[in-house]
This record gives structure tokens, C-alpha cells and sequence, in this order.
């Protein structure tokens, strides 16, 4: 069995632009440290897309990451399971269609963790953000494997 | 596989999206800072109202998969999920322009918002506890918002995030909504 790739450019314009998001996340930690850089071009991408709260993001060189925790694992897992991809859909049972089910579930253990939070039912930490962000994160690629990459007997 | 016939214009389904994404985005942008305004200034380096501003551009996050739904369903039409893409990346660039050219048509409308914003930051800055070099430096990087650079420099960072976000969006609305699967 080999696998079979389609629609090339835009999976590498797509993974470009996945990583460009994961490398701008990790925040101006990245290229050096030390001095509080607010108006970094990291935060401007994500200051709509991110509340960026000191108190729920990581560091990186003693400098805060330009999104939360949650975020990073969001973004991240994001990048891991595009690259991923291939061999996702090598080892893809075909005749199962569940990756849908897998984003919804995803969404539904965020929003859960949002709500309950909010309403101090528990209280989430930086590790458990950043699981459930994974979750998301590493799911959604995995509903357009099929279009990507299939086995050929 | 696409349909063999010519398909209709997706222009509709594009500035309808775009629309929705600069209303949305812009109007939860222009709640938060008066938000913003709301709250004394503590020094803090981020705000809440921030997480206000940033639910509204993650809904905007969603204009691929509206924009998708919106041109297959109103056409009853398939395509490959390359156009998906497309009409993604194009919600998010229209997206932006609209939420641009909101945010400024709302400086129009409320001339003293934006100088309450800056003079909130500065505020803010003198507030914060570090070094009053350090509080030079950032009083001097403010950006002026009614600079043409600033606006633009502002635009294109938004792109960078709300176009790949929505791109993706964009694969996944195509995938559930114009797949012949």
C-alpha cells in the first residue's frame, strides 16, 4: 500500500501558514529575552484572536508567549497533526468517519472547561488549558486527511 | 469532484461572510474598549476587556465555514475543497478591510474614542511597575491610530491571523458542506 497525495500546493501553503501562526505564538521569547516587548509583531497577529493574559500564558526566555495556554496548545497540536497527516492517513481506517465527531467533542470539552470555570465550578490551570487546546488543536486536520492523502492498494 | 457546469459567482456568498466577519469583529473590538474605558487603569500589561475583543475576531475565526455553507446550500452545488480555501482566504482579506474601515468610520462617529483609548494606555503605562526608562520606551512606541502606516500595519497583522484562520475554516466548511461524499 502506498499513499497517494492530491491537492499538494495547497497542503504546503496550509502548512506554511500553520507554522508561521505556531512560531509567532511562542511570543518574542523566541528571538531574544528579557525586555517586556508590547508592541511586538507576535502579539499585533494575535491581539484580536487572544486575550493574552499574563496570568494564562506561558513564558519563553522569561517572555510571555503572545497567546494563552490554551491557545499554544491549540495552535500547536495544530502544526503537529498537519504535518502528521500523511501518516494519519496511512494508518486511517476508511471505512470510519469519526474525525468529525472527535472536533465536536474537542469543542465541547473547551466550551465545558470555559463555562465551568467561569462560573468557578473548578478551576482550570495552564496544564489543563493547554490539554484540552491540544485536543482541538490536533483534530481538526484530521477531518480533511481524505483530502490530502489516500492509500492506494 | 466538481460539478462539470459553470458554477455561479461566489461574490455574493464572499461580501456576505466579509460583512459578518467586519460587523462582528469590529463591533466586540469597539465594546471592549469602552470596556476599557470603564475600568480604572491598573498597569496591567493586558486587560480583560481583551478577552471580550478576542471572542468576537475567533467568531470571525468561523467566516470560512459561513462563506462555504452559505454559496454550496444557496446553489445546491459541490466543489473541490481548493475553492473552499479560496473563498476563505477571501473572507478573511474582505473581512478585514470591513473591520478597518468600521473601526475608522466609528472614529468619525465618536471622535474622542480613540483619544480616550491612548490616553487610558498612557495611564496605564505610568501605572505599571518597571522602570521609568522602561516607561519611556513604551510611551514612545504608542502608535498614533490615525497614522495611514499604523492603520496598515495594523490591517496586515490582522490579515495574517483572521486569513490562515479562516482558510482553514474555509477547508473544513468546503469539506462538510460541498464534498460529494
Amino acid at each position: 500500500m502506498v499513499i497517494k497525495a492530491q491537492n499538494r500546493m495547497l497542503y504546503f501553503a496550509v502548512l506554511a501558514g500553520i507554522l508561521f501562526l505556531f512560531l509567532a505564538a511562542l511570543g518574542p521569547g523566541i528571538f531574544s529575552s528579557g525586555e517586556i516587548r508590547v508592541n511586538s509583531w507576535q502579539y499585533r497577529v494575535f491581539d484580536v484572536l487572544c486575550h493574552q493574559d499574563p496570568e494564562r500564558s506561558f513564558t519563553f526566555s522569561g517572555v510571555q508567549m503572545a497567546v494563552c495556554s490554551r491557545c499554544l496548545g491549540i495552535y500547536g497540536f495544530l502544526a503537529i497533526s498537519w504535518t502528521g497527516l500523511p501518516l494519519y492517513a496511512y494508518f486511517k481506517n476508511s471505512s470510519n468517519n469519526r474525525e468529525l465527531v472527535w472536533l465536536i467533542i474537542a469543542i465541547l470539552l473547551n466550551l465545558t472547561d470555559l463555562i465551568g470555570n467561569y462560573f468557578e465550578i473548578w478551576t482550570n490551570t495552564h496544564t489543563s488549558r493547554l490539554i484540552l487546546g491540544s485536543l482541538f488543536g490536533f483534530s481538526i486536520p484530521l477531518i480533511l486527511a481524505n483530502e490530502f492523502f489516500n492509500l492506494k492498494k | 469532484m466538481e460539478n462539470e457546469q459553470v458554477q455561479p459567482s461566489y461574490w455574493n456568498s464572499v461580501i456576505i461572510a466579509s460583512l459578518m466577519v467586519g460587523i462582528v469583529v469590529s463591533l466586540f473590538s469597539i465594546i471592549g474598549g469602552y470596556m476599557m474605558l470603564g475600568n480604572e487603569p491598573d498597569g496591567a500589561m493586558f486587560n480583560s476587556s481583551q478577552l471580550f475583543q478576542a471572542l468576537g475576531c475567533l467568531i470571525g475565526a468561523f467566516g470560512g465555514i459561513f462563506v462555504n455553507w452559505h454559496y454550496a446550500k444557496g446553489y445546491d452545488i459541490t466543489y473541490k475543497i481548493g475553492k473552499g480555501a479560496l473563498l476563505g482566504l477571501l473572507v478573511g482579506l474582505i473581512g478585514t478591510i470591513f473591520t478597518v474601515a468600521i473601526t475608522q468610520l466609528w472614529n468619525v462617529i465618536d471622535p474622542s474614542y480613540q483619544e480616550a483609548l491612548m490616553e487610558w494606555s498612557r495611564q496605564n503605562v505610568e501605572a505599571m511597575q518597571m522602570t521609568a526608562e522602561m516607561k519611556e520606551q513604551m510611551m514612545a512606541r504608542m502608535e498614533d491610530p490615525y497614522s495611514l502606516s499604523n492603520i496598515a500595519i495594523g490591517a496586515l497583522t490582522m490579515f495574517a491571523g483572521l486569513g490562515i484562520l479562516n482558510v482553514i475554516s474555509g477547508l473544513i466548511g468546503a469539506k462538510v458542506f460541498a464534498s460529494e461524499e
